[in-house]
């Protein structure tokens, strides 16, 4: 069921493709509020001693937030793309904010850090990361498109194919260098 | 990183993922022949294989959201918790947040950790917890945090406890090993710690390096003494095994577990021996940089702690000592009881080993104790200036670094917008000293010329005629912009760079390009017939560049010089041929063909480009850019160029990855940024109100169409009630044909194809709306060819009326028995005749089908019959851009001619009662480049089968902006006494600018 919010977002996210900059000024907002409302169900679950399952969750909460099957996209491949780059921009944005807040508020080395939940397993640092991706990008587009699709688009490899225009087995063997490539980047960064 | 170098390493690690590994290290060496970066590269990847498999598996709004409840728990900074002030966030665990906080009381900093409220909930476990954290605050020790107090405000619960200024042994750690000396240091201190908690029946449970701090005077102080109980009441049977495992919440079990001693790992009851399997993992892992286990997840991994071994410390650290590698070998055993049974005996143990190392080689550096921290604090103010040179390194990269990253790191390129307004800025042009950049602007409603400073700042405008002033070019000396204008009945300008008189030089052209010396312009048309001009300042009677070879051109992409100002190239299609470059003397003689390397044509058809607009030289000569498109994104691209051979020998390089259309660029004189304009594209039907017979548009109108998709051949009902049509996508070989009710807007999908971009084509009403007749062509699932088909609307089943050939139905007979249609029946490949096919004979209508009318050379297209039936509008096609409108009788005839050729002319429509003809027109001789369409009418009497008077405008399109979809040829127009149907492109787009481009 759709919420006027998640109809308004979709609204926007229209506008956005159709190039209205503003829209993305009024987008960012409405998706942190989505962000803000999972985060506080994922904590409430996490409280209430569920075990998690932070991906049917999330997914379904991506769903809704871009609410594909609400509005006739006919050209997918083209709406995949670009809800893929707005989230990578606006979750990305969101994480480098909340990197610059935590270094301004605890300039020391703080202890307890690998008791951290925000795991600083490779990949869950999304500034890192999305700077490796620009990095890959610049040698190898395609790889650099497939984990932008795969993993902030929330793409199936199918859709991903579907939006490349490459096979699924193409599109699976790109994610899968493509992760080891970086893997490898983003446990150099931590170790120099 | 260089693309080409990169794909290299693809091979070669794909090529080694095939083999066994036991094999891979002789296949590389091989392969590589000596190639030493090459096979490190490939080994380095292979080494990260197993590892990365589970990154990026979990969806990047989990991660998201965990980073967002970290910032909202920053929400209680500033707040106080009993006498407690929290100042900052020091963390988070498995265990609550913790923070710097501020015990007013007595004046000091305490570190605060705050329960979640889960455990505050099931009050006999919290009764267990508080019981064990009162035990551990009994314990008064140097190398233990003290706690405080466990206390409970304003509905939390918390713990105070001693504040450690300092660093974690983790981030001491932090990948790399330790010195020997320091490790044993490090490590009795712990031991020191765990045997006076063991005394007191305290067992630690979660030993592991962010639980022990080592403070500012190298003094070790362990943390969270009896906590780690807590973690046993989230934990969770694995069905079936009666295997327990700590939280199975990815990021707390990985952190963990790696420590845990085979006992705990299992759930099984532990005694104090587990804290020395956990610090015998820590010493390890002190020496060595890495985990003596690690596995991609967490059975992986519980398998390795219960049964295997970790492989020899001194694989990874030469200087650890036999005896070292005996103690922690001790530590490590499977069975409790084979270990140290008290964390005395270990402690004894690394004693021994301290004397011995700071024996006869040691002495004189350091003595006792004291020596032994004061090296701590060597070793410390090392690793803090170590750390600051590593910053400095990093923010001001000596010249060496930054001359080995540009061999081998892929350039950075960073990207910067220019331009915010809403609207088209595009066209962007340098100026020589690259400080401005000038550009074409609707944002005053017509198109003028504008120029922005880079640093910033308010853009200056230059032209100021209520006509369109664009396709800018800055001249080489920095003195003058040259453009073309449509005032005064359209040409090329020359004005002040900021302003001033401006001067006609040429009364036609388009794309004016200074030559580099300064001296001429380039300039001229593309397209299907494209003439290219040479001209002079002054508007000498300009040189045509290469006519005879362009006269061979089936499609010219793209003109531009080369910098040596002697050449220009072409790019394009040769009748036949395949598009090619080419670099052609301006003075006439021999062009010669850039020839591609392999590879670089095996990219260009991988990437299937297509569609390049616009090109450029880099200054150096060795670069070429172009806009182009691959997969229906289009964006800028760089190929490589040997410049002696001029052979194409490396790229195509994607250079722009934006969401729209990224077109329109130039370079900068030093050949090192680039500015281009990123376009967005939405092309959609609309319909405006009309009045047929008065030939006015009454309004606005609206979309009625998605965006995201572009609409195909649109054909209104007679009544103007219902569309039907087709839907192309960009990027896709998606075929669809739709209905629409324009009433209440409701849509039906008749049909959809995925294989073939044009399956569908020229759906047809009958004049009942009660069919729709259209041609299928689907190569891959029609053994017959092509079909042309009828469907009611609403869905069903589809009837062939006849197959074979690719006719395009466009209209009916009144009496819903004849379809119209321009087919190649007669001169295959070439839509020559007109035809009526009987719906009696279906499905093979061909069988008895008529002729009306056949053209000797060129195509006929657009067939409609008048509202009485007894004339036809049509279509004869010459060329791309040339087309005339005429009408015949029926049956059959003499054609008399509506328009006079002069234009580019298109779908013909009749109005209602019959005595007007509609059509779109494009009216500028170079209209692929800056025509804009509109519609037009002509009044007609049916009487006597002629035009009357001159043609009239009917609409009002005059910026690209907002137009008629200039691919005319690929999408229709509707029309009804109320309703006029037009597929309409909105465009917008900024100017950006990428640095490093040359890189």
């Amino acid at each position: 069921m759709a919420t006027s919010s998640t109809h308004e977002i979709t609204q926007l996210l229209v506008a956005w493709s159709a190039g209205d900059q503003v829209a993305l000024e009024k987008l960012t907002p409405l998706v942190y509020q989505e962000l803000r409302r999972l985060a506080k169900r994922y904590m409430a679950r996490e409280n209430a001693g569920h075990i998690l399952q932070p991906t049917a969750l999330v997914n379904e909460a991506y769903l809704r937030l871009i609410e594909q099957k609400q509005v006739r996209w006919q050209n997918r491949a083209h709406f995949f793309g670009i809800s893929a780059q707005l989230m990578r921009r606006i979750l990305v944005d969101m994480a480098r904010a909340s990197r610059q807040t935590k270094r301004g508020g605890a300039a020391r080395q703080a202890p307890f850090d690998e008791a951290l939940v925000i795991s600083d397993a490779p990949g869950e640092d999304l500034v890192a990361l999305d700077e490796a991706l620009q990095t890959l990008a610049a040698m190898d587009a395609r790889k650099s498109r497939v984990v932008e699709l795969r993993f902030f688009g929330g793409l199936s490899v199918e859709e991903t194919a579907e939006v490349l225009h490459i096979s699924p087995e193409t599109v699976m063997r790109e994610w899968k260098l493509a992760k080891v490539w970086l893997h490898r980047e983003l446990s150099k960064e931590k170790s120099d | 990183m260089y693309p080409e170098r990169w794909k290299q390493v693809e091979r070669l690690y794909y090529s080694s993922l095939e083999r066994e590994e036991d094999q891979r290290a002789a296949f590389l060496t091989a392969a590589c022949a000596g190639d030493d970066s090459l096979r490190r590269e490939v080994d380095s990847l292979l080494a990260h294989q197993s590892q990365a498999r589970d990154m990026l598996e979990s969806p990047v709004m989990e991660i998201a959201a965990k980073i967002y409840a970290g910032d909202q728990a920053d929400s209680l900074i500033g707040r106080s918790l009993g006498s407690y002030e929290l100042l900052s966030r020091l963390g988070a665990g498995g265990m609550g947040e913790v923070y710097q906080a501020r015990d007013t009381r007595l004046d000091r900093t305490v570190a605060l950790k705050i329960l979640p409220a889960v455990f505050a909930t099931d009050e006999e476990r919290m009764r267990r917890f508080i019981c064990e954290a009162k035990a551990a605050s009994a314990l008064n020790h140097p190398h233990v945090a003290t706690i405080y107090e466990i206390g409970e405000a304003g509905g939390r619960n918390f713990i105070a406890m001693e504040y450690v200024e300092g660093q974690t042994l983790a981030a001491r750690i932090n990948g790399h090993p330790l010195e020997v000396g320091e490790i044993v240091g490090i490590g009795s201190q712990i031991a020191d710690a765990l045997d006076e908690a063991h005394s007191k029946g305290i067992i630690h449970r979660d030993i592991k390096p962010a639980n022990v701090m080592i403070n500012l005077r190298g003094q070790v102080k362990v943390l969270d003494f009896g906590l780690a109980k807590i973690h046993r009441s989230a934990e969770q049977p694995i069905a079936g095994n009666g295997v327990t495992l700590a939280k199975t919440e990815p990021g707390v079990v990985m952190g963990t577990l790696p420590y845990m001693s085979p006992e705990q790992a299992l759930g099984r009851e532990v005694d104090h021996r587990t804290d020395i399997f956990s610090l015998g993992v820590m010493l390890y892992q002190m020496a060595t940089g890495r985990l003596p286990w690690s596995a991609t997840n967490s059975s992986g991994l519980l398998d390795l702690i219960l049964h295997a071994q970790p492989e020899a410390m001194a694989r990874f650290n030469h200087d650890a000592p036999a005896e070292f590698e005996r103690i922690v070998r001790k530590c490590f055993e499977k069975e409790p009881e084979a270990r140290y049974q008290t964390i005395k005996e270990l402690l004894e143990d690394l004693e021994a080993l301290r004397s011995s190392l700071v024996g006869p080689r040691a002495t004189a550096k350091n003595g006792g104790i004291g020596g032994r921290i004061k090296r701590h604090q060597i070793g410390l103010a090392l690793a803090m200036i170590a750390l600051i040179l590593t910053t400095i390194i990093v923010a001001y990269p000596p010249s060496w670094i930054h001359r080995r990253s540009q061999t081998a790191q892929p350039a950075i390129r960073p990207l910067k917008r220019l331009t915010f307004d809403p609207g088209l800025q595009s066209e962007p042009t340098w100026s020589p000293n690259s400080d401005f950049i000038a550009y074409s602007s609707d944002r005053n409603g017509n198109f003028d010329i504008w120029v922005q400073p880079i640093s910033g700042g308010d853009p200056i405008q230059v032209t100021h005629s209520p006509e369109h002033d664009w396709q800018p070019d800055w001249s080489p000396d920095g003195s003058q912009i040259v453009f073309r204008s449509e005032r005064d009945g359209g040409g090329l300008f020359i004005v002040p760079a900021f302003g001033g008189h401006e001067r006609k030089i040429y009364a036609f052209g388009a794309y004016p390009r200074w030559s580099p010396d300064g001296a001429k312009i380039l300039f001229g048309v593309t397209g299907f017939q494209p003439k290219v001009y040479v001209g002079t300042l002054d508007g000498q009677s300009p040189r045509e560049v290469q006519p005879e070879f362009l006269s061979d051109f089936a499609n010219l992409y793209a003109f531009f010089w080369h910098p040596d100002g002697q050449q220009v190239s072409l790019y394009g299609e040769k009748r036949i041929e395949e598009w090619s470059h080419w670099l052609a003397p301006l003075t006439g003689g021999q062009p010669k063909k850039s020839e591609l390397d392999p590879e670089v044509e095996k990219q260009f058809r991988e990437h299937q480009l297509e569609g390049v607009t616009s090109g450029r030289w880099a200054p150096s000569g060795r670069n070429i850019y172009f806009s182009t498109v691959s997969l229906g994104l289009r964006d800028i691209w760089k190929v490589t160029v040997d410049p002696q051979t001029s052979r194409w020998v490396a790229g195509p390089e994607r250079l722009t990855v934006g969401l729209g259309s990224d077109t329109d660029f130039a370079l900068s004189a030093d050949g090192n940024r680039l500015a281009f304009t990123m376009r967005v594209e939405t092309i959609r039907a609309w319909s405006l109100p009309f009045d047929a017979d008065a030939g006015r548009i009454k309004g606005q109108g609206q979309p009625i169409t998605s965006t995201g998709m572009i609409p195909g051949e649109i054909n209104l009902t007679p009544d103007g009630k219902k569309i039907a049509y087709t839907a192309y996508h960009p990027g896709s070989r998606k075929s669809e044909l739709w209905e629409k009710s324009l009433d209440d807007g409701r849509e039906k999908l008749l049909a959809t194809r995925t294989q073939y971009t044009r399956t569908f084509c020229t759906p047809s009403w009958s004049r009942d709306g009660a069919r729709i007749a259209y041609q299928f062509c689907d190569p891959d699932t029609q053994k017959n060819g092509p079909q042309i088909l009828t469907k009611p609307p609403g869905g069903g089943d589809e009837q062939i009326i006849a197959s074979g050939a690719y006719d395009l139905i466009t209209d009916w007979t009144a009496d819903g028995k004849w379809v119209l249609a321009t087919t190649d029946r007669k001169s295959p490949g070439r839509y020559g005749s007109l035809c009526l096919y009987p719906l009696s004979a279906a499905p093979h209508a061909e069988t008895q089908m008529r002729m009306i009318t056949s053209s000797q050379k060129y195509q006929l297209f657009q067939a409609r019959f008048s509202p009485d039936g007894r004339w036809i509008c049509f279509l004869e096609l010459k060329s791309g851009a040339d087309a005339t409108i005429y009408v015949m009788p029926a049956s059959g005839g003499e054609w008399t001619p509506i328009t006079d050729g002069q234009s580019w002319d298109d779908k013909p429509h009749w109005s209602p009662d019959g005595k007007t003809i509609y059509f779109v027109s494009c009216h500028t001789r170079f209209s692929r480049q800056t025509g804009i369409f509109n519609v037009w009418g002509r009044r007609f009497d049916p009487a006597i089968g002629k035009p009357v008077g001159e043609p009239f405008r009917v609409t009002s399109f005059e910026s690209p902006s907002r137009m008629i979809y200039p691919n005319t040829d690929l999408v229709g127009v509707g029309l009804a006494a109320d309703r006029l149907v037009l597929p309409i492109m909105e465009v917008s787009g900024g100017i950006w600018i990428l640095e490093n481009v040359d890189r």
